[in-house]
């Protein structure tokens, strides 16, 4: 099995009108990984992930996905003023189990209420969700994205807008799914204390793959090829953040 | 009331406007969901299109009018896949194109033809019983397409690239929908007229949006709403003796001034209560 990968990037290509968004990118994800992205703003990094969740399809190359996703989007542009509830939104994420035209079941609806109370945000249940703030959005995108039990993760940025308790909760929670459940879990941020504290590989992104490795085999001069003119502030980040930098350049 | 009925041209002229009136109002919520008022008015203007080369050579109004409303359907959704941009630029280009063509041709039609006018504003006239039953046909298919794909309709129109990541097949229901409002459109152009049909595939979902907590709702209010505005346009429009397709649009805008003005109260009133 371990030899089987459960995501596997071949030579992708992507371009908008002529501009080179994405390059030449080569990967294999195997289950039960914790992956991060990295990258500058601007580097592909949603990009990457709309190609793997099947939102954009023109793109050349190969990509083999084995497996239900549940993808939490960086930004979800709405209609405050849409009549719509938490949980219609919510069950969603349970579409591919019912199908058209089929109505949702009562065991759906409580699956529903069963995810909102693991986030802490049950009240919500019967919320418009025009009445939402952007933090308790993200929650009911991320329990949207949790509902339907996936096999692999995809978070892009789910910290934004999220209070510092929630954001501790949702890294338990995938703590949790992963120990339990050994779900591959996804996860792009520019937290990198996050990052390099949670996952278990890292994919360095600017346009190309700069690097593809074990989170404990990133060194300093990884990040200097991918953060070029962010560097000075990264070091500081750094030093706030308390990173021990071996003599190898490791980080811990 | 019952003089009203006497008269088999108002008679039908009254079932045609409520029949029309009911299959705008149920597509308009979606409509304006969706923010695709535009595509309504492209429909609407390419209808006349339609209807000046039936006149021109003697076809079938109806059958034109279909098979032109199903190809700008297919069109606009190709072209949807592309950029938002350009389907309006295109679809902004095909209503000029379309109402110039259809004027071409009229004038160069020998014999009885029907006012420009008629067709701008709506003529009650104009309505035949096979008009009738198509409406009422239609009706039926917009009411058993919005039960059926109830949620589908619902997570297309609130977002439709989001929805099609977790598998809801909108495409499928792009397409339906779009030929279905077509349709409806190109029948009830006769009744209310192109530049007048627009009122009826946004009001009603106006006033839905305004009060309703869930789609179901909205639907539920605008098509009262539909209904309502074609009976009382149409009452106003005979004891009055003007025009029906500008009634049945003032009538629609009292209501929604109506509505708003109660929305207001009810919105005051929450916040003095909290
Ligand atoms: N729809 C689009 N059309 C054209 N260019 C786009 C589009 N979406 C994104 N881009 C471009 O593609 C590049 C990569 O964007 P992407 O959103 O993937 O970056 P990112 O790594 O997620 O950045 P961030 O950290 O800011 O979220 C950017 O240069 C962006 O301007
Ligand atoms: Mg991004």
């Amino acid at each position: 099995m371990k030899n089987d990968p459960i995501i596997s990037v071949r030579n992708l290509n992507y371009a908008v009108n002529n501009n080179q968004i994405l390059s030449d990118i080569f990967f294999d994800i195997y289950e039960g990984e914790f992956v991060g992205i990295i990258g500058p703003n601007g580097a592909g990094k949603s990009t990457l992930v709309k190609i793997i969740i099947g939102e954009i399809e023109e793109y050349t190359g190969e990509v083999t996905i084995k497996g239900k996703i549940g993808y939490v989007p960086q930004t979800e542009e709405v209609d405050v003023t849409f009549p719509m509830k938490v949980y219609e939104l919510v069950l969603l994420g349970l579409y591919k189990d019912v199908g058209p035209i089929k109505r949702f079941k009562k065991e759906h609806y409580q699956k529903v209420k069963e995810i909102l109370k693991i986030l802490n945000v049950e009240e919500l249940y019967s919320r418009q969700i025009g009445e939402l703030s952007g933090g308790e959005y993200r929650r009911v995108m991320i329990a949207r994205a949790l509902v339907s039990e996936p096999d692999i993760l995809i978070l892009d940025e789910p910290e934004a807008n999220i209070d510092k308790p929630g954001q501790e909760l949702l890294l338990n929670i995938l703590k949790k799914l992963k120990e339990e459940k050994n779900i591959t879990i996804i996860l792009v941020s520019h937290d990198l204390n996050m990052i390099f504290k949670e996952t278990t590989k890292i994919l360095c992104l600017n346009k190309t793959l700069h690097c593809h490795k074990n989170t404990w085999d990133i060194n300093i001069q990884d990040l200097k090829n991918l953060y070029t003119e962010d560097f000075q502030l990264f070091a500081h980040l750094n030093g706030t953040m308390k990173a021990v930098i071996d003599k190898d350049d490791r980080i811990f | 009331m019952i003089e009203f009925f006497k008269y088999p041209f108002l008679r039908n002229g009254f079932i045609g406007a409520i029949l029309a009136g009911l299959g705008s109002s149920f597509l308009s919520n979606f409509i304006i969901l969706k923010k695709m008022e535009f595509i309504g008015e492209g429909a609407a203007h390419v209808a006349f299109g339609a209807i000046a080369i039936a006149l021109f050579f003697n076809l079938n109004i109806n059958v034109v009018s279909l098979i032109v409303a199903i190809i700008f359907a297919i069109a606009i959704h190709i072209l949807g896949k592309k950029e938002k941009v350009q389907e309006n630029s295109v679809i902004g280009m095909l209503l000029a194109l379309s109402m110039a063509i259809g004027i071409i041709l009229l004038s160069f039609k020998k014999g009885y033809v029907p006012e420009i006018d008629s067709f701008l504003f709506g003529d009650v006239l104009m309505i035949n019983e096979e008009d009738l039953k198509l409406l009422f046909i239609f009706d039926l298919v917009i009411f058993f397409y919005i039960i059926l794909f109830n949620k589908e309709l619902k997570y297309y129109a609130y977002h439709q690239k989001l929805s099609k990541t977790f598998g809801v097949p909108v495409d499928f229901i792009n397409l339906s929908f779009l030929i279905i409002t077509s349709i409806t459109i190109v029948i009830s152009v006769k009744i209310i007229g192109i530049i007048l049909i627009t009122s009826l595939l946004i009001t009603p979902g106006v006033i839905g949006k305004l009060f309703a907590k869930s789609i179901n709702q909205m639907i539920l209010i605008s098509v009262i709403t539909g209904f309502l505005s074609s009976a009382l346009g149409m009452i106003a429009s005979y004891y009055f003796d003007i025009p029906s397709g500008p009634t049945i649009v003032v009538t629609l805008f009292v209501l929604f001034i109506i509505s708003y003005i109660i929305k207001r109260v009810l919105s005051l009133k929450e916040k003095e209560s909290l």
